[in-house]
């Protein structure tokens, strides 16, 4: 998985939710475009999901995303495990069976509901300690990036 | 041989309507091949397509000149298709076979002697180019001509990739024709490539994408606010599954806009459940006209294939000026979306619903996207830069055929 690595914010002209589909082709014939920056954009989405899931979880630390000492797919690898899945979500198929089909369609939510109230009390354990390992792994990556640079500099 | 090789494709099928990415690939290289003055032929089985019955002979045995390009078709013999099945599951699933497992597998995927004889006896006549890696096609004609044969694999990262037989064919091409570097550095991840052979990263030709008109596509299917669009084959392979998995989850977890509706246009089915049925619309195959529209009317069109070599349909959206949102798992595509900044990739479902959120609340900055797609695809893409290329390529390995002459 790629990632950004600058980390400026990306230029924002909002609209309200549930406005008529923007209409692009007026835009298009812009001459004086604004700059894109992709993976700007990206850096700054991710990092507005990454303080939602701390706010909700009522903590405040953040991951060392930003660092250079270890290869790109460390820091893409410490944010894709802070940011996984932490429960199971009700799935149901509908069902094609002819006229008792919603039927089948309400007994299947209805046991899969049953399943993930179980389930999910482990699912939400496992996740807190991947949680744990996710911000210690972050701590020792930001020790280990402060010992790099104190030798750098007494090598200086 | 001369400067300017007859050049023969050499494809498990071949037609106008084929669908299938290589496919159609080498259907639009021939023809422009053939309008920029080279003698082009094809090599074919008398299959259909690639969901036909891989032992039946549809076309009729023979050489015919088939919308201007002489096309030769040999028949299939009988296979058995029940082992295969078997043993391509294994393959599918990363499951490694045995040398007898290998051999059973290559001999009963397509059986076509005739093909293969005639490409041996034409070894001197024609500069080959095999289209796509993983058909018998290419595993056993090539090193029939290894000197004078190009391979265009549209390598993915997929169980077929890793077999004893890739490893052992893909070495022996004279050049090789990646679509990204992305496919490059794959096919260099794996194969141990010799110096000596060519390596081009030249993209692929697409046409011209008219402009269509979306007022009348959400006239037409009584569409009343913004959508996101998915064309292409809805099936498991393009990782469709995981896109209801993440639009279910802005649906019932966290999307703002909730009139936005996703819409799907291609062949296959897919399943929408009950609580998406209000904002998911399966319109399965659509007109080309009806196309162009869709992608004219859509917010965002959104790619989340994995395996992916090109994805010409990501190129229809940008031609259409729709900005993009693809599977950021997907070397591929983020290679295109990055050089083209043309538009964000996601990595879970929190980004998904995060993204498209983003992309319909920044109205000009989704529109620059689109633009930037646009002038990534004219500036790379069209066929005034690809043929270029192909010249170049047929020149080098012409120059090397003679040499060896």
């Amino acid at each position: 998985m790629a990632r950004p690595n600058t980390n400026n914010t990306g230029a924002s002209h909002s609209v309200k939710p549930n406005d008529i589909a923007p209409t692009l082709t007026n835009h298009m014939q812009e001459e004086q475009a604004t700059p894109i920056a992709v993976e700007n954009i990206i850096e700054d989405i991710r990092r507005q999901i990454l303080t939602q899931k701390f706010k909700e979880s009522g903590k405040t630390s953040q991951l060392n995303l930003d660092g250079s000492y270890f290869s790109t797919k460390f820091y893409d690898n410490l944010y894709q495990a802070s940011v996984s899945q932490q429960e199971i979500r009700l799935q149901v198929i509908k069902s094609n069976v002819p006229l008792i089909g919603p039927l089948i369609d309400r007994l299947r939510t209805m046991i899969h509901q049953v399943i993930l109230f179980y389930v999910n009390q482990f699912v939400v354990e496992q996740a807190r300690i991947n949680q744990l390992n996710v911000e210690l792994i972050s701590e020792i990556s930001v020790e280990i990036e402060k010992l790099a640079q104190q030798q750098e500099q007494g090598g200086d | 041989m001369n400067q300017r090789p007859k050049l023969a494709f050499v494809l498990p099928w071949y037609g106008q309507e084929i669908p299938g990415g290589a496919e159609a690939e080498a259907h639009r290289t021939i023809k422009h091949l053939a309008a920029a003055g080279y003698t082009v032929e094809v090599f074919t089985t008398c299959i259909k397509d690639f969901f036909a019955d891989w032992h039946k002979n549809h076309h009729r045995p023979g050489s015919r000149t088939e919308n201007g390009i002489l096309v030769h078709r040999y028949p299939v013999g009988p296979r058995n298709k029940a082992k295969f099945d078997l043993l391509n599951q294994k393959i599918i699933g990363r499951i490694p076979l045995t040398p007898q497992e290998t051999a059973d597998f290559a001999d009963n995927f397509i059986n076509a002697p005739d093909l293969l004889a005639a490409i041996y006896k034409n070894r001197n006549n024609y500069l080959f180019f095999f289209i796509p890696y993983l058909f018998p096609t290419t595993y056993y004609g090539l090193p029939l001509v290894p000197q004078n044969s190009v391979l265009i694999p549209c390598l993915h990262n997929e169980g077929y990739a890793f077999t004893p037989l890739m490893r052992r064919t893909m070495p022996l091409a004279g050049a090789m024709v990646y679509h990204t570097e992305s496919e490059r550095r794959l096919a260099q991840s794996i194969y141990d490539l010799p110096d000596t052979q060519i390596q081009t990263v030249l993209g692929e030709g697409v046409d011209a994408f008219e402009p269509g008109d979306g007022q009348a596509f959400k006239q037409k299917f009584g569409i009343d606010g913004p959508y996101i669009l998915y064309a292409g084959r809805k099936s498991h392979e393009k990782n469709v599954w995981q896109l209801m998995t993440y639009w279910n989850e802005y649906i019932l977890n966290g999307g703002r806009y909730d009139r936005l509706k996703l819409i799907f246009i291609g062949p296959g089915s897919v399943e929408i459940p009950p609580l998406m049925k209000d904002n998911t619309l399966d319109l399965g195959y659509v007109s080309a006209l009806d196309k162009r529209n869709a992608f004219a009317g859509a917010s965002v069109f959104v790619q989340p294939s994995l395996n992916e070599s090109f994805s010409l349909v990501l190129m229809d959206a940008w031609q259409a000026g729709k900005p993009v949102l693809v599977n950021g798992f997907s070397d591929v595509l983020v290679e295109h979306v990055q050089r083209a900044q043309g538009g964000l990739y996601y990595g879970s479902h929190e980004e998904f619903v995060a993204m498209v959120d983003w992309l319909l609340d920044h109205v000009e900055e989704a529109a620059q996207m689109g633009q930037n797609g646009r002038k990534y695809v004219q500036d790379n893409y069209m066929w005034e830069q690809i043929i270029p290329k192909y010249e170049a390529l047929i020149a080098q390995m012409a120059e090397r055929m003679g040499a060896m002459a």
